[in-house]
């Protein structure tokens, strides 16, 4: 606004200005409106009255006009046919004068002066030449109204004045005047206050819909039940926008509501195991078993402490996630087969056979301490239910690397299989927690969360074989990578950001191809 | 005094199991749902422990299973849920007490030996004579499967006899039981009027007799519903 005013004239004019400006946008918009709207009708009215007044006054002079002329043309078909009587016969209330060519009155009606024309010549001859009445006072004439005087010019040389009283048209006139005077404004009145009333009824649905959110904001509970107006206009969509909003945010809140009390259980339990075990040991020192005492709550608190870290982990993937990925983790080329024989190797005294079946460089660009997780992860899973043989696989397909994990235990119901990812999701509901190896539910939260971190996707399907489960992961593949790892190209080469929080593995995963790039 | 234990965390529970055994408890633990259901309904405990997420069947099922099964075994649910309704949901199935997880130890025996203490009368959540039922918690009544819509009046009136059911019960205990002292109604005339409105809607409309007149004494429910 300063600057819109730099332009103006003195400062008191800008101040003006200014002044009514903000007036102006400091009334609502239903005043605004009605404003604008008033005005608009205050010009109209205006032009309309003015026109109707012009146009039938013009209308009721030419029809006068016309009879005048009428009359004059009457007496002077009279004197071109030499039958013009000495008194003049004309209609009531017509006067007719006619004047010789000397310029007296030579005949005349029986009303009309004798002496004194209503035009003298010249007037008549110019009237009869424009063919226009014109206006004159009746009074010098012994007339006692105004008249409308028109003059029709005769073959003999003489001029036929006729002359009406325009009383009947100025009455008419003065009629329509006073009609559009009393009229208009009511109309103006009328209309403004119908805009005024039909602005107001336009709004309320907003005023409901201002009500409503104030209501959300003052209780917190975002509720999508704001008033939807019946008109399908603006107003109904914006409701309508908002509803999914509120809905939509209704929803987070309670997934955020069920996760915090997910968490609040899971870390209550073991804490709760911890604090019995010691509180019963304290109380009857005399009969424990201090060693498996202590054996137990060091169970307990390593349970605890990886639920800690899961927690922290799935924190911070969600962080990445709601950043939008920028700011993501080193990326460099990770050989997927290398991976999951490193990390199948560790499996070697599981209770199932892990193997591995890797077609040879397919390279995906990743975070290898994060995707070590996922494999561990998954393979984790896989040997907790499976009969005896677990198959990590790695393969290229197309632009996509693809890691599945195979198991061939009882598998899961397909209706389950996308609720697994489900932070503390519990399927299983035959199988116990006491069982120290059953994460708290948050293994395959972790791996679809690190796929997604690296652009990927995780699903879990029925094993091809008879029975058992299968995690498939697939991550974008490294552009032509044929061979061992040579990055360089490609939006992997990004600079390293901050230190990923990795396990220690990725040290030594990630040390190389970085480092080689840069020299190549 | 036997307990059952029933709890998925075995440390927890072989630590519970040790402490009440120490206090002088006999102690046996079932490790879900079902085999914790099953040890109940047999075993003829003086009081159960039980844990709400339970493997195979929820606490929140057991609970309801063994009193719709007409047992009265005292039940203290022990949880790490600690939400207002998870706490409600469990006492409104049946439970008689709720301990939230992480609990003191000391706090858990001492609330045993309460419900022990009240012994395993019959204290149904859900009140019943014959094909008459009034469920307290969600303000329900039923006539075999039919709903009955009754004001809050009725309904306390109604819950006051059935919790009486076979027995007497004169004007003056209804008026005092079921009427505000402030309303400040002394006419006993109310209490007529307003068992005139209940039987014309739990008696009247299924050709039933269930709420008698006694004479000079009061009303009666009967305990087969009429």
């Amino acid at each position: 606004m300063a600057a819109d005013g730099r332009a103006g004239g003195g400062p008191a004019a800008r101040a003006g200005r200014m002044n009514v400006r903000r007036w102006w946008w400091r009334r609502g918009l239903r005043a605004r409106v009605t404003i604008t709207a008033a005005a608009g009708l205050l010009v109209t009215f205006a032009i309309f009255d003015l026109l109707l007044f012009t146009v039938l006054r013009a209308s009721l002079t030419r029809s006068l006009d016309d009879s005048t002329r009428q009359a004059a043309s009457s007496v002077v078909a009279l004197i071109d046919a030499r039958r013009l009587p000495p008194s003049v016969p004309v209609a009531p209330g017509v006067t007719v004068q006619v004047i010789g060519p000397s310029g007296r009155i030579t005949d005349a009606s029986p009303d009309a002066d004798r002496l004194v024309p209503m035009l003298t010549r010249p007037e008549a001859l110019a009237s009869a030449a424009a063919g226009t009445g014109r206006l004159l006072d009746g009074p010098p004439f012994d007339i006692p109204a105004r008249l409308r005087v028109d003059a029709v010019r005769a073959g003999d040389g003489s001029v036929v004045i006729a002359a009406v009283p325009y009383g009947s048209v100025a009455d008419s006139l003065q009629v329509v005047a006073r009609a559009l005077l009393a009229g208009t404004p009511m109309l103006f009145i009328l209309f403004t206050w119908l805009t005024w009333l039909v602005v107001g009824s336009t709004l309320r649905p907003v005023t409901a819909l201002r009500r409503a959110a104030a209501r959300i904001t003052a209780t917190g509970v975002p509720q999508s039940d704001l008033p939807v107006p019946e008109a399908r206009d603006e107003v109904q969509q914006l409701a309508l926008t908002l509803n999914d909003m509120l809905s939509r945010l209704a929803g987070a809140q309670a997934r955020q509501r069920a996760l915090v009390s997910d968490t609040a259980h899971e870390l209550r339990s073991p804490i709760a195991s911890m604090r019995a075990q010691l509180e019963v040991a304290l109380d009857h020192p005399g009969l424990q078993d201090w060693e498996s005492t202590v054996r137990d709550v060091h169970a307990d608190t390593l349970r605890l402490a990886r639920l800690a870290e899961d927690l922290l982990l799935l924190a911070r993937l969600d962080e990445r996630a709601a950043a939008g990925g920028a700011g993501r983790d080193r990326r460099v080329p990770v050989d997927l087969g290398t991976l999951a024989a490193d990390v199948a190797g560790r499996y070697a005294s599981a209770t199932a056979a892990v193997t591995t079946t890797a077609a040879p460089g397919v390279i995906a660009p990743g975070d290898p301490g994060g995707l070590d997780r996922l494999l561990v992860n998954l393979i984790d899973n896989a040997v907790r239910y499976a009969a005896g043989q677990v198959t990590v696989g790695v393969r290229a397909d197309g632009r996509w690397a693809e890691l599945t994990v195979t198991d061939d235990g009882p598998g899961i119901a397909a209706g389950d299989l996308e609720r697994a990812f489900d932070r503390f999701a519990r399927l299983d509901c035959a199988r116990s927690r006491g069982d120290d190896d059953a994460g708290a539910g948050l293994g395959l939260a972790i791996v679809r969360a690190t796929a997604q971190a690296h652009a990927g996707t995780a699903a879990l399907r029925p094993a091809p074989g008879p029975a058992g489960l299968q995690a498939v992961v697939r991550l974008p593949r490294e552009p032509a990578a044929p061979g061992p790892a040579v990055p360089g190209a490609g939006p992997s080469a990004a600079p390293p950001a901050a230190r990923p929080p990795v396990p220690s593995q990725a040290d030594a995963l990630d040390a190389g191809p970085a480092e080689d790039s840069d020299a190549a | 005094m036997r307990v059952l234990v029933v709890e998925d965390e075995r440390r927890l529970a072989a630590a519970v199991k040790r402490g009440l055994e120490a206090g002088g408890f006999v102690v046996d633990l079932a490790h879900d749902g079902v085999t914790g259901l099953h040890l109940a309904t047999e075993g003829g405990y003086d009081s159960v422990v039980l844990d709400i997420m339970l493997p195979g069947l929820s606490g929140y099922r057991v609970c309801q299973q063994l009193r719709a099964a007409e047992n009265w075994v005292p039940v203290l649910v022990l949880s790490a849920k600690d939400g207002e309704y998870d706490q409600a949901d469990a006492l409104d199935l049946g439970a008689d007490d709720y301990l939230t997880k992480p609990f003191s130890y000391v706090v858990l025996a001492a609330r045993l030996r309460a419900l022990m203490r009240r012994g395993a009368v019959p204290r149904p959540a859900v009140l019943r004579s014959g094909d008459l039922t009034l469920d307290p918690s969600s303000r329900e009544v039923r006539r075999g499967t039919q709903p009955v819509a009754l004001t809050a009046r009725e309904f306390a009136l109604l819950e006051f006899l059935m919790r009486r059911a076979g027995s007497v019960v004169s004007k003056a205990d209804l008026l005092s039981h079921v009427w505000d002292a402030g309303d400040d109604i002394t006419d006993l005339n109310i209490v007529e009027v307003y068992v005139g409105y209940l039987r014309k809607k739990i008696d009247g409309p299924f050709g039933r007799r269930a709420l008698q007149t006694v004479r000079g004494a009061g009303y009666r429910l009967a305990t087969d519903g009429g």
